[in-house]
């Protein structure tokens, strides 16, 4: 009997196991096999075995991987720190007894987070867009600039308009998580503070904010994770650009592998990268424990 | 009855199968209005012609085709022809198939090797391997709106020199409405993607008599790195983000009174506003302080087989449909340059009339196609194919970047640009 249960149970996962296998471990296996092979197409089609390598090449001569991997960072905690600054107050406001026709506002912030990633970096491409972008046509009619600024042109502006645009897109889904954990929060205790004498400021000090620690880290580090991925943004906004200002670990993946053609190069950084994803899962399994889940 | 059934079914999945018919899998470049137009054109030709055969279209823009043809092939996905400009990093995939042995064969719909202008097959011709049958010539030079001149009291003739260039460039640089802000720029340079910033570039440097990966040639690189320096305030300020679709538009929205690129301009600005068309002329672009004659930059466009195309024959029957004397003259219409002997310019300008009806286009385009074959024949310098040039390209704009914004100088840029290059080349 228990070994038919089994039978039918692995009959069931069989199909997932397999597409699991094929479109999660084979590529990864396949990554792997060429970070160690030189296959640059344009020197033939066949890879050839180089061992480390390319890990050599990319670490210690490439002259831009550092710069990448700088900017993958900035991008990171930049946009994940940006992302929270806003959504935390969000959660609050939307949480608070003060605010009226509640369930149209949580589901009008809901409407960046549901757009497609591409349609929304066309639109800010748009908005910052040098000569017909509306931002340089509000800010030059109300006079705070005297001549239309190239936004994602110059390394000054770059940065900051990425992660603007990054920010407007990933709150509202940082506000929905926040919003759960305010709600998960017993009013109990906010009554008996209350009791106790104890103002707004206070009650955030000693209630809301250590009740919330662990699923602001919780959601911080996978935010992180999913920024660290997102690789459509920055390539709709500025291909990496201007030169690599805005290139991050995963357009550099693609421009190696896709542009230069360099498929070794590219598995190389690809691998590096999953290196650090690796790491942030650790920590988010750590963080939520979930490690200790034992499953039946 | 059961036996009847099996036995009718099977009659229908035998004749089905006999029915079937080919596909054909087309993979087509071309995105403006006017291109998709006629690629539609053209599949219900093809489909008339040949009856049993089925067209795919596959609409892939220019500055996506390279990573997406590679990407299909890597994985097995190979349709049967594409246009080609850029056909390198195929060919040395063994992705194409040479096309010399067919060639060889009996003529199908008017093509043979001799069909072709000599200098144009060169094009398609690497290490001896014909990759791709021209069907368009492309000249690249300066187009000028000849309205903005007049108002600023000159004619595209004055344009000789790179000083006259950027003298003119700064005439045509106004604040038409009194508000402060410019209006109308002089000269547009699309910089933001690399494979337009640096072919722009390439003109610039074919004006100054060498070719951009030459960087053993300082002085001429330096200038030419200088000269967008020049120009850099008479551009619209998003130039350095610009895509070279934004370039047309700007250069049609009269937002630039000039702009650098090749004999397709026709079909690109149409589409967006048809008046400027008649308001143009192409001329070479302006002569560089090293250079002693004019180099007008030519390449083609051409069509290629893929060597795993599972139904060459047929394939290369529909290639020849695309190139031949009817079809290919009609897509030069549009394009301008024809790529066979016996397509006239004037044959194309007749052609070009229906293709372009509103605002008085079909004579701009007249005007321009005499202008550029004027001058790809009197000064034409093939294109170099140069192996390693889109990372070069990538080299090029990073570095191009910094000096535009002040980071480096001109002999700090061109020194980085000239590591990076020979970096490149020692691979090949």
């Amino acid at each position: 009997m228990e070994k038919t249960k089994r039978k039918v149970a692995i009959f069931f996962i069989l199909p997932s196991l397999l597409v699991l296998l094929g479109l999660g471990l084979y590529p990864l296996l396949y990554i792997i096999y060429l970070s160690l092979h030189k296959l640059y197409l344009m020197a033939g089609p066949t890879p050839k075995f180089v061992g480390f390598s390319n890990y050599y090449k990319i670490l210690f001569q490439d002259p831009q991987f550092y710069l990448v991997l700088r900017n993958t960072i900035v991008w990171v905690l930049g946009s994940t720190a940006c992302q929270f600054l806003v959504a935390f107050p969000t959660a609050l406001v939307l949480n608070s007894k003060v605010i009226k026709l509640k369930g149209f506002f949580r589901g009008i912030i809901l409407i960046p987070w549901v757009m497609p990633i591409i349609t929304v970096g066309i639109v800010w491409r748009w908005i910052y867009n040098a000569d017909w972008g509306i931002l340089n046509y509000y800010l030059f009619k109300l006079g705070v600039i005297k001549s239309y600024i190239n936004w994602l042109g110059n390394q000054r502006t770059v940065w900051p308009a990425l992660l603007i645009a990054s920010t407007w897109k990933g709150f509202p889904y940082m506000t929905l998580m926040f919003l759960a954990g305010l709600q998960s929060i017993p009013p109990q205790l906010y009554e008996a503070a209350k009791v106790d004498g104890a103002n707004n400021w206070n009650m955030f000090k000693y209630i809301t904010l250590p009740l919330m620690k662990q699923v602001i880290l919780v959601v911080c580090l996978v935010a992180s994770i999913q920024t660290w991925n997102n690789f459509r943004m920055i390539w709709v906004l500025t291909q990496g650009g201007p030169g690599y200002t805005t290139t991050v670990l995963s357009t550099y993946i693609y421009m190696k592998s896709f542009s230069f053609y360099r498929f070794g190069e590219g598995a190389t950084v690809a691998v590096i990268s999953l290196i650090f994803v690796v790491v942030m899962i650790m920590t988010y399994l750590f963080v939520t424990k979930a490690y200790r889940l034992r499953w039946r | 009855m059961r036996r009847l059934v099996i036995f009718v079914l099977l009659i229908v999945v035998i004749s089905t199968w006999l029915m079937a018919k080919e596909t054909i899998r087309i993979v087509w470049p071309g995105t403006s209005e006017t291109e998709v137009a006629f690629s539609k054109e053209l599949k219900a030709a093809i489909e008339k012609e040949y009856p049993d055969v089925s067209v795919e279209m596959l609409y892939i823009g220019w500055k996506d085709l390279e990573p997406k043809l590679i990407t299909m092939v890597m994985a097995g996905n190979v349709p049967d022809l594409v246009m080609q400009q850029d056909y390198l990093t195929l060919a040395k995939m063994n992705a194409l198939e040479p096309l010399n042995e067919y060639l060889k064969k009996q003529p199908i719909n008017t093509v043979s090797e001799d069909v072709f202008i000599e200098s144009l097959l060169k094009f398609s011709t690497y290490e001896g391997k014909i990759y791709t049958l021209p069907v368009v010539g492309i000249a690249y030079g300066l187009l000028v709106r000849t309205d903005l001149l007049e108002e600023a009291g000159y004619q595209p003739s004055d344009i000789k020199t790179w000083d006259d260039l950027v003298k003119i460039a700064k005439a045509l640089t106004k604040d038409k409405d009194g508000d402060g802000k410019i209006d109308q720029y002089g000269i547009v340079y699309a910089a933001g993607a690399h494979r337009y910033a640096w072919r722009q570039a390439y003109i610039m440097g074919y004006s100054n008599n060498f070719s951009l990966d030459e960087v053993e040639k300082k002085q001429q690189f330096i200038e030419v790195l200088n000269l967008i320096k020049k120009l850099q305030p008479f551009m619209p300020p998003g130039f350095t983000t610009m895509d070279l679709k934004e370039a047309f538009q700007a250069y049609a929205m009269g937002k630039a009174a000039m702009m650098i690129t090749g004999s397709f301009f026709t079909a690109n600005v149409y589409p967006i506003n048809p008046e400027v068309i008649v308001k143009t002329r192409a001329i070479p672009f302006p002569k560089g302080p090293s250079a002693k004659d004019y180099w007008v930059p030519v390449s083609n466009a051409g069509w290629a087989m893929f060597s795993k195309s599972k139904n060459k024959d047929l394939a290369w029957k529909i290639l020849t449909f695309i190139v031949s004397r009817e079809w290919g003259g009609r897509y030069s219409s549009f394009i301008n340059i024809p790529a066979r002997k016996d397509v006239s310019p004037e044959y194309v300008a007749e052609l070009a009339s229906a293709m372009y009806p509103k605002a008085n286009a079909a004579i701009g385009n007249k005007n321009i196609i005499s202008d550029f074959v004027n001058m790809a024949s009197k000064y034409g310098k093939p294109m170099k194919i140069i192996p390693g040039r889109v990372e070069m390209e990538k080299v090029f704009t990073t570095y191009l970047a910094q000096f535009l914004q002040g980071q480096l100088s001109a002999e700090e840029t061109y020194e980085k640009i000239k590591e990076g290059i020979e970096q490149i080349k020692k691979e090949f």
